[in-house]
């Protein structure tokens, strides 16, 4: 009897993770905003991502690094995407590397960011503006054309 | 057991189809009632919104009337543009999200003309809005009121979308977006209608079952007063309760005695007497077409009744059931003890034409007499009534 428990407390507690949504902030959320950035950094790098998030929270690390390879540092990274509101655009400076942010704000007004994921009226929105396209070199698929703005 | 149990079964089971054809019947009403509420409850709440939207829309047109282009004409007047605005400000509640006039430009994108959500959320002059279904376009061609309701998004719950037309032609799209609490408001309203049904349905139900097994319960006690417990066969009070029910025209009626019976009793005592009443009970119904309607009755001590049902084709098929139950009993070997057996014979008086009798038990007392002149003439065999 004391076996029978044992076995199936272990089974119970092995797969009790994925029940932790219960009492863990997961949020769809940014389950949708990975898998978009994901295809964003995809198309426009010709390597393997490797994703540096400034100030990344615990929900956006434990969601992002199911899907990317996160660097602590913006040094080792080639795709950075930038979140916070306040004035971050100092955390990284480097040239060689792609900059991305979820506010059309920071879009207009830095031009190192070449596109952004927003969400507006409660509505998912991607803007890439087309000169900083050009000055990467990026040339994006078909699908994405709908997004460019030239501003 | 056969007819009369086997009848109030498939009542039963037609009671029960019938009533949960009804209830499903209810189920499905109900899922399209709580539709067409649903449906006229997103109408009645949001006719006045829609009303007041709509006219804030003509409104905004009086104001562009002399204008050509109204795209341009807000794009460049500020004044207008802010004027626009603080109307489209006034229609913000906690249940309109946002309010904002779009345009589609000459690459057909949609953006941003004027919005009157609160400065965080404002949206840009001429920023881009990405759509998010076909709707958008259809607008442009029939120029009618559109209302998309949003599954995905995480706080929105609908949206209308009005067009403001210009020389007959949509040049700007009025948009209004409820937030999730209008829906969920809504939705609490039908939840609590739609529970009530429910709980109707149950306590329906509830008492349906509650029916049904009295009902369960009133055959079977129904069955334990109308079987005989030893033999398992019809009782006397069955004969008495359906004696106007059973159609004589239909049935040859037998008597049927044990020889002796008496003598075993007294000889091995008691329980072999039920023993061969159990066992001859069984032989009979075996040998019967109890399928066919054929009965069985314990009539009383050591006597039974057979209703055999007359067949269209052959006329003796009474006599031949009769003949080949006297058969089987006189050849069975009835176990009394671990190691001894008896065996019994039986007498038969048939009364092959009962409906000429005035009533079941007129026709019983030919066959009875039938079975007079059977134990007369030495016992063990079949002897038919014949009319003098």
């Amino acid at each position: 009897m004391k076996g029978f428990m044992i076995f199936f407390i272990s089974i119970f507690f092995t797969y009790s993770n994925g029940y932790t949504f219960l009492v863990d902030k997961y949020d769809k959320e940014i389950e949708l905003e990975s898998k978009i950035i994901l295809n964003i950094a995809e198309v426009s790098l010709h390597e393997k991502v490797k994703l540096f998030i400034p100030h990344i929270t615990i929900s956006e690390r434990d969601v992002y690094s199911k899907i990317f390879t996160l660097t602590k540092t913006c040094d080792k990274s080639n795709f950075v995407y930038v979140k916070t509101e306040n004035n971050e655009d100092d955390v990284c400076t480097d040239k060689n590397k792609l900059y991305f942010t979820n506010n059309y704000k920071k879009l207009l007004s830095n031009d190192k960011y070449f596109g952004a994921f927003f969400w507006s009226k409660s509505r998912p929105n991607i803007v890439f503006i087309k000169s900083r396209l050009k000055r990467e070199h990026l040339v994006l698929p078909q699908n994405y054309q709908q997004f460019i703005e030239d501003l | 057991m056969n007819s009369f149990f086997f009848n109030s079964k498939r009542i039963n089971f037609l009671f029960l189809a019938i009533v949960s054809c009804l209830l499903i019947f209810v189920l499905f009403q109900t899922m399209e009632l709580k539709q067409k509420i649903e449906a006229n409850i997103f109408k009645v709440s949001t006719v006045d919104v829609l009303s007041i939207v709509s006219n804030t829309a003509k409104s905004l047109v009086k104001d562009l009337r002399k204008s050509n282009d109204f795209v341009t004409d807000i794009q460049n007047k500020k004044l207008l543009r802010k004027n626009i605005e603080e109307k489209l400000e006034l229609l913000i509640t906690k249940n309109i999200q946002y309010v904002y006039i779009l345009y589609k430009d000459k690459e057909g994108i949609f953006r941003f003309l004027v919005d009157g959500s609160k400065a965080e959320n404002k949206a840009f002059l001429n920023q881009k809005f990405d759509i998010e279904s076909k709707v958008w376009l259809d607008i442009y061609t029939d120029k009618e009121i559109k209302l998309i309701k949003h599954n995905v998004l995480k706080t929105l719950s609908l949206s209308y979308i009005i067009p403001i037309l210009n020389d007959n032609k949509v040049e700007l799209l009025m948009v209004i977006d409820f937030s999730l609490k209008k829906v969920e408001n809504i939705d609490s309203i039908i939840y609590s209608m739609q529970n009530g049904i429910i709980g109707i349905l149950v306590v329906f139900l509830f008492l349906l079952v509650i029916v049904l097994v009295q009902m369960l319960k009133y055959n079977k006690v129904k069955k334990t007063a109308y079987i005989d417990h030893l033999t398992n066969v019809y009782n006397k009070n069955y004969l008495l309760k359906n004696q106007n029910n059973i159609n004589l025209k239909q049935y040859s009626l037998s008597v049927l005695d044990i020889d002796h019976f008496k003598h075993v009793n007294d000889t091995y005592g008691h329980s072999v007497g039920d023993i061969i009443l159990k066992e001859t009970a069984q032989i009979v119904s075996r040998t019967l077409r109890i399928s066919n309607d054929d009965m069985v009755i314990r009539y009383g001590g050591e006597e039974f009744i057979l209703l055999i049902k007359k067949s269209d084709k052959y006329s003796d098929t009474s006599i031949q059931i009769v003949n080949r139950i006297l058969k089987n009993i006189e050849n069975h070997s009835f176990l009394i003890s671990e190691s001894k057996t008896i065996h019994i014979t039986v007498s038969i008086g048939v009364n092959l034409n009962p409906a000429d009798s005035n009533n079941l038990f007129e026709a019983f007392e030919l066959a009875d007499q039938a079975l007079y002149s059977a134990k007369h003439n030495g016992r063990n065999n079949v002897q038919i009534y014949e009319e003098k």
